[in-house]
């Protein structure tokens, strides 16, 4: 009965079902499976427990790269959201001025990737010809080791992360604020509300899906955070940077799986940081949840 | 539902079509990467082309792939069993993948080749990629080294030993042009010529213990700081030493000897106002710089060993070494076959001399296959004393005991 109302549909997804089964599913259980397993890709692997957990654990190197990364983390997430909000709430008219704007901001979501990295690179350079040193240079002070030295270290990779994914905040930001009735406002002028009133008592409300969506998904973005620390302070021969300052999960991931061929242990970090994406996910929808 | 289920059907035939029919297209084909960019696969066109005359009947395919994706691409086909059966790699990964069994021991499979190279080859490149117990997973197959490179109109030559470096960078900088190191700067690598130039070492001979905090290192460690102390060195993982070398900004700089042919398509305005010199000489009169490069290695799974094998033979023939050599030199590159170091004499490169000194005396990272698990710890002691202004003799006893005590926990796996 069901096969003959539904039969036609059901033929039509099972295309999309096979292959996110095949190219979703399964690797996600191999690799939770692997986890357990000496594996390091030219021999079967081979079942030992929680022993690479353990030795994660215990690696120094994972918990630098864990408080990197969520460092990284907490300083992109607050810091996009707010900045992003405030740009929404000042330039979130249909103005031609506001629209140039927001296209500004928007640009590094599209011009992105490897290119902008690398003009990122040619900017916070050592050398005297440095965008950053120039202006350093330009109202009398030292030149600055943006990329040698551990403490510049997240501040810069902050401002590259922040900078890529503000447009991307202020146009959800500028959706979100559009959806607000109009009406609400007009109440709360007649009954004498000011601004900051209205910013606090009905577009924040209001706009709680939105911010809940930025958040979420802008922490999971930074939680898994690879090229960019990669290309700026990566070498052949390091891939942490100076005093591992840029080494994140990711990157400590990259480097045991597929440096130092540990697959087994690959696996188990990146199901610590998928355990971690979940927990905090969760955390964040519950305190919402919990304040509505 | 018929017409759905007519282009279902159509798609899987044409899959299945495609896949049943792929394995036909060549009769024997054999696969090669190679780590570097795209023009890197056309070194190798004179030995497939020499190869073709004896195997007419055996495609060669030649591909390029990016240092940043070697790796994971090089990972996915050993785990898929399905990989290259050649492969170009940097000498610590090549001894990696031989620790796990993906390469195989030419030892074995072809000791007239392995004598070959014996007699041929660069002796710092081949102690690089042999291991203790004599296995030898891959071929020397073309190697860089550092030089200093320095502007000829600033200064009238090199400086020669530890003492004078410092004080000709240190004239230099009071004329407003500093000291660069690029390969390696703040790292291991960069460390490693200054180590080796002072008599230490990383390892004991049987890579069973870590020996990085002998005297000799605590007096590598310690000079190698002053490079940034007193001379004010940058510290980015990777400076633009050669661009600066063009501005004025450095007077003096360190780096591979891949610049030798490109430093005057790249800066112009160097043209005839520069010069290359071997590193100057540690205390124990060595010039020691590293010996970086590529290994050709055979992967345990290539269906076609044998041919893969005969294919390297043809590789090491002199006259192709030769050819591959010019074919670099004629795309601007620079490819010196590590595996036929005699060869090099009879190239005509840039600053020739100074090569060949330099390639004289240098030497590849340590052959033990706990490096690549390592190379940061000697790293970190490295930054911790220059970026943190640690002590050279406490930061290396620290490394030696986290790397002894992991050794330890492994077995001392030789």
């Amino acid at each position: 009965m069901i096969w003959r109302r539904h039969g036609r549909d059901m033929l039509l997804v099972t295309p999309f079902f096979v292959l996110f089964g095949l190219f979703g599913v399964w690797p996600v259980l191999r690799s939770a499976w692997l986890s357990f397993t000496d594996y390091h890709a030219t021999d079967e692997p081979n079942w030992i427990g929680l022993r690479n957990y353990a030795e994660l654990f215990a690696d120094e190197r994972f918990w630098t790269a864990l408080a990197n990364t969520a460092t990284y983390m907490a300083s992109v997430s607050v810091i996009a959201v707010l900045l992003g909000l405030l740009l929404a709430l000042s330039f979130g008219s249909n103005s031609r001025p506001h629209q140039a704007v927001r296209v500004a901001f928007f640009l590094p979501a599209v011009a992105g990737g490897v290119g902008a990295i690398s003009a990122w690179k040619w900017l916070a350079n050592s050398e005297a010809y440095g965008l950053f040193n120039s202006i350093r240079a330009a109202i009398g002070l030292e030149p600055a080791r943006f990329l040698g030295d551990p403490q510049w270290t997240m501040p810069v990779l902050v401002l590259v992360g922040v900078w890529s994914v503000l447009g991307y905040n202020l146009v959800i930001f500028v959706a979100g604020l559009r959806a607000i009735p109009e009406e609400l406002y007009q109440a709360a002028r007649l009954d004498g509300a000011s601004r900051w009133q209205q910013l606090l008592h009905i577009t924040l409300p209001n706009l709680r899906p939105t911010l809940v969506y930025v958040s979420v998904t802008g922490m999971i973005a930074s939680f898994q955070v690879f090229y960019e620390p990669y290309l700026l302070y990566g070498a052949v021969e390091t891939l942490g940077g100076p005093l591992d300052s840029a080494l994140m999960l990711v990157t400590y991931l990259f480097d045991r799986g597929f440096r130092q061929l540990d697959l087994g242990l690959a696996s188990a970090a990146a199901w610590v940081l998928t355990t971690l994406l979940f927990g905090l996910t969760w955390l964040n929808l519950k305190l919402v949840g919990r304040e509505r | 539902m018929l017409p759905a289920m007519k282009a279902l059907l159509t798609q899987a035939a044409l899959v299945l079509g495609l896949a049943a029919g792929a394995p036909l297209a060549h009769a024997a084909r054999l696969v090669i990467w190679m780590v570097g960019d795209d023009k890197t696969p056309q070194v190798m066109q004179p030995a497939v082309a020499a190869f073709r005359v004896a195997h007419p009947d055996v495609a060669v395919e030649v591909r390029d792939v990016p240092w940043a994706d070697a790796m994971t691409k090089y990972s996915a086909a050993l785990a898929s069993r399905r990989g290259p059966d050649l492969v170009t790699g940097s000498t610590s990964y090549a001894i990696a993948l031989g620790a796990k069994g993906a390469l195989v021991d030419l030892n074995q499979a072809a000791p007239d080749l392995a004598r070959q190279l014996e007699q041929h080859a660069n002796p710092g490149a081949l102690r690089a990629i042999r291991r203790p117990d004599g296995r030898l997973y891959g071929a020397p197959f073309d190697m860089h080294v550092q030089l200093q490179y320095y502007r000829s109109d600033l200064a009238a030559g090199a400086p020669a030993d530890w003492e004078g470096f410092i004080t000709a960078a240190r004239t230099l900088r009071a004329q407003g042009h500093g000291f660069a190191q690029q390969w390696g700067n703040t790292s291991w690598l960069g460390f490693y010529p200054y180590l080796r130039q002072a008599g230490g070492a990383v390892y004991d001979t049987t890579c069973a213990r870590a020996v990085i905090d002998s005297p000799e290192a605590v007096r590598a460690l310690t000079y190698y700081a002053r490079l940034y102390r007193e001379l004010q060195a940058p510290t980015d993982g990777w400076p633009d030493a050669d661009g600066g070398l063009e501005s004025g900004a450095y007077g003096l700089m360190q780096s591979g000897t891949w610049l030798l042919s490109r430093m005057d398509m790249v800066h112009k305005g160097l043209v005839g106002r520069w010069a290359a010199e071997p590193l100057p000489v540690g205390p124990t009169g060595k010039r020691t710089a590293v010996l970086g490069g590529t290994v050709l290695a055979i992967t345990r799974f290539s269906p076609n060993r044998e041919l893969a094998l005969d294919f390297m033979r043809t590789v090491y023939q002199p006259e192709v070494t030769r050819r591959m050599a010019e074919a670099a030199l004629a795309y601007g590159g620079m490819w010196l076959p590590s595996g036929r170091q005699d060869q090099i004499a009879s190239l005509s490169l840039p600053n020739r001399e100074a090569l060949l000194t330099q390639l004289a005396d240098a030497e590849g990272p340590p052959p033990c296959p706990a490096w690549m698990r390592q190379d940061y710890i000697v790293t970190r002691a490295v930054q911790r004393v220059v970026l943190a202004g640690g002590d050279p003799q406490a930061e290396l006893s620290r490394a030696a005991t986290v790397m002894n005590r992991a050794l330890a926990a492994l077995g001392a796996q030789p």
